[in-house]
């Protein structure tokens, strides 16, 4: 691995040629504030847009200000400096361009609005996002440099997302076309976040039950593995809307004609295809990390504690199943990431979710409800994601850091 | 000949599912058995096969696209000139990996606009991930001995990624391809909500209208085309697979 012999050579250096990372922030950073629509003006909520330059939604002097912090990148970025002071200002003009470039979109909202009709919308444009995008990744790279000082890699990658929440709470960012969606029906916004998190944890728990009974089985029962996994992988190979749409006819004719199902809601729309079609996608990631953390268990371990005079079963449960946990968390992690997007679909059959803003905005082409439920979904799977990393950490703090060495 | 054995049943599955799109008779005549009381039982729109049609065009390119750019970067930060991009390429797709297909395409629309054009570039972006993932985790993989030996053979750097890295590296970027192209497949569908056409569409035409027979001529297609893609790559896998021969050694 020739990058990684490049990375672990004396860290605190100067090292020939620019830095490439920083330079091709910077240049990225530049360019789309020169060539890419800054923001998007709309005299209307649904209108189409009229796409504007950064010199025509700031003015010169605020362009000028948030062009400075790249120039300022590329100066740090014309010696190959590693030292930790140049990671660390890299880093830390990596996490101001973002943050800049989104309180910029608030100031151009806000001179824009200022003369356009009542119901106009303001919206962040193609190059915005790409100056945020291109100032996370020199983040990530001064993150990368400084790893051996932990706390000041967590500060520089915590500044941006902080920032942002900070923004998002201060209301600086409220002239934004996103959040005046929010603001006009934030009731509902919570309702169907609500409605989202409960349909993807519910999935999700029966999802785990069934999943790791299912990956016991097949590591118990050797005939069985073929079937269970030929079995779950067509089940995430099918789309998740058609899978909805498969249990459409037959979830119908049972709440019709099972009187039981009838009572508890079951049918084509609703609750049940919802809940049926994220938990069977979830599967596979659970019963096959399942497996491959039970498989992965030492066989010396195992005869040790039959040696103990533990029965099969309480192998399994006391020694297998811990030892299997880093593995089947990573499934769960990996198949609540995808419930979180697949729950988009409750919006087709009626059941709700933040799908339903996303799904409603594209059928109103209303572009800022559309990045408004959209961001919030991304941001619930950041959330779960790093709430599930998190929780590994926690439960086996010995392991994880021992993963953390062997870091090829 | 053998050798081509795994394609066998999904060349026989593929050919099943063309006549069945292709005989709009015969699926209106089975949805119209399956539910006697409808009076719409296919999607009025498009025919079966412009519905497929639509839908493979909308995932081939995409999923071309997503193959040629993965593999390029992949190579690029592998190489020495690339080696300076390696660390943030990689936690660039994992970030990008939590992000849900979804949202990125819904993401794009506002940007990028409706139509065709903007879901294929939508579904190219995130297309590029898993190519892109597994391409890096197949050429840093291999064994350092390898790589020494190709070099003490004389090979020049592009002859030893073409004859022995990518070779090697093959079945484990092939399956970043097949996760691409399916969760391109799954994505598509939704594409239908953006005007790109595709088999979404008689599946949401079907559940908005309440119309059980539309909404399985499209469920049943675009998961039948989803399953046959699926087995073709996997085949893929197995034939493109002489690295496995020599890692088992």
């Amino acid at each position: 691995m020739p990058s990684r012999a490049a990375n672990t050579e004396v860290r605190s250096a100067r090292r020939p040629g620019v830095h490439a990372v920083g330079m091709t922030g910077a240049v990225l950073g530049l360019v789309s504030l020169v060539a890419l629509p800054f923001a998007t003006f709309r005299s209307s909520r649904i209108q189409t847009g009229d796409d504007l330059s950064a010199l025509a939604s700031l003015g010169p002097w605020w362009l000028g200000a948030i062009a400075a912090v790249w120039v300022a990148l590329v100066v740090l970025s014309l010696g190959n400096d590693r030292r930790e002071a140049a990671s660390a200002a890299r880093g830390l003009l990596g996490a101001v361009a973002p943050l800049g470039t989104l309180m910029l979109s608030a100031v151009a909202a806000e001179r824009l609005l200022a003369d356009g009709p009542e119901f106009a919308r303001v919206s962040i444009g193609m190059g915005a996002w790409a100056c945020m995008i291109a100032g996370y990744m020199v983040v990530l790279a001064s993150r990368r440099e400084l790893a051996d000082r932990r706390a000041l890699a967590a500060v520089l990658g915590a500044l941006a997302p902080v920032g942002i929440v900070v923004l998002l709470a201060s209301g600086t960012l409220a002239n934004l076309g996103m959040l005046k969606e929010y603001a006009s029906q934030s009731e509902r916004f919570w309702a169907e976040v609500g409605a989202h998190v409960l349909f993807a944890a519910v999935s999700m728990a029966i999802a785990i039950v069934a999943g790791v009974s299912l990956g016991v089985l097949a590591f118990r029962r050797p005939p069985l593995k073929r079937p269970v996994f030929a079995v779950v992988s067509v089940f995430q190979t099918i789309p998740g809307l058609a899978m909805v749409g498969l249990l459409f006819a037959p979830l119908s004719w049972l709440g019709a004609n099972v009187a039981l199902f009838e009572r508890l809601g079951v049918g084509g729309l609703g609750w049940a295809p919802v809940i049926l079609a994220l938990t069977l996608y979830a599967l596979l990631a659970v019963v096959r990390n399942t497996y491959a953390g039970l498989e992965g268990v030492p066989p010396a371990t195992v005869d040790a504690a039959l040696g103990m005079g533990m029965t099969e079963w309480q192998v399994m449960r006391r020694v297998r199943i811990p030892l299997a946990m880093p593995a089947l968390l990573g499934g769960v992690r990996t198949s609540t990431v995808q419930t979180v997007g697949n729950a988009t679909l409750g919006a087709f059959v009626a059941a709700g979710t933040l799908g339903l803003f996303v799904f409603g905005g594209l059928s109103q082409q209303a572009s800022d409800l559309i990045m408004l439920a959209s961001l919030a979904i991304v941001a619930m799977a950041l959330l779960a994601d790093g709430a599930l990393r998190a929780a590994q950490r926690l439960l086996l703090p010995a392991r994880t850091s021992a993963e953390g060495t062997c870091d090829r | 000949m053998t050798r081509f054995k795994p394609f066998i049943a999904p060349v026989l599955g593929l050919t099943l599912y063309l006549a069945i799109a292709a005989a709009p008779a015969v699926l209106a005549g089975v949805l119209g058995a399956l539910f006697p009381g409808e009076t719409r039982v296919l999607y009025p729109d498009a025919t079966p096969l412009e519905l497929v049609w639509q839908h493979v065009r909308l995932v081939g390119i995409s999923s071309a696209l997503s193959v040629l750019i993965g593999l390029g970067m992949g190579v690029f930060v592998t190489r020495p000139a690339g080696a300076d991009y390696f660390d943030v390429v990689t936690d660039l797709t994992n970030l990008g990996q939590t992000f849900p297909p979804v949202a990125v395409f819904t993401l794009a629309v506002p940007l990028l606009g409706f139509g065709l054009e903007p879901t294929v570039l939508a579904l190219t972006l995130y297309g590029v991930l898993p190519v892109l993932r597994n391409t890096v985790a197949g050429l840093t993989g291999l064994s350092s001995e390898v790589i020494e030996s190709a070099d003490g053979m004389g090979m020049r750097p592009a002859q030893r990624l073409l004859r022995v890295e990518l070779p090697l590296a093959a079945p484990l970027i092939m399956a970043g391809v097949r996760i691409s192209v399916i969760v391109n497949v799954a994505t598509a569908t939704i594409g239908a909500v953006a005007n790109a056409g595709g088999l979404g569409a008689p599946i949401i035409n079907g559940l908005v209208n309440l119309d059980p027979a539309v909404t399985l001529e499209g469920a049943v297609l675009v998961a039948g085309l989803a399953l046959i893609l699926d087995a073709f790559l996997v085949a893929a896998e197995r034939v493109w697979d002489p690295a496995g021969r020599l890692r088992a050694a």
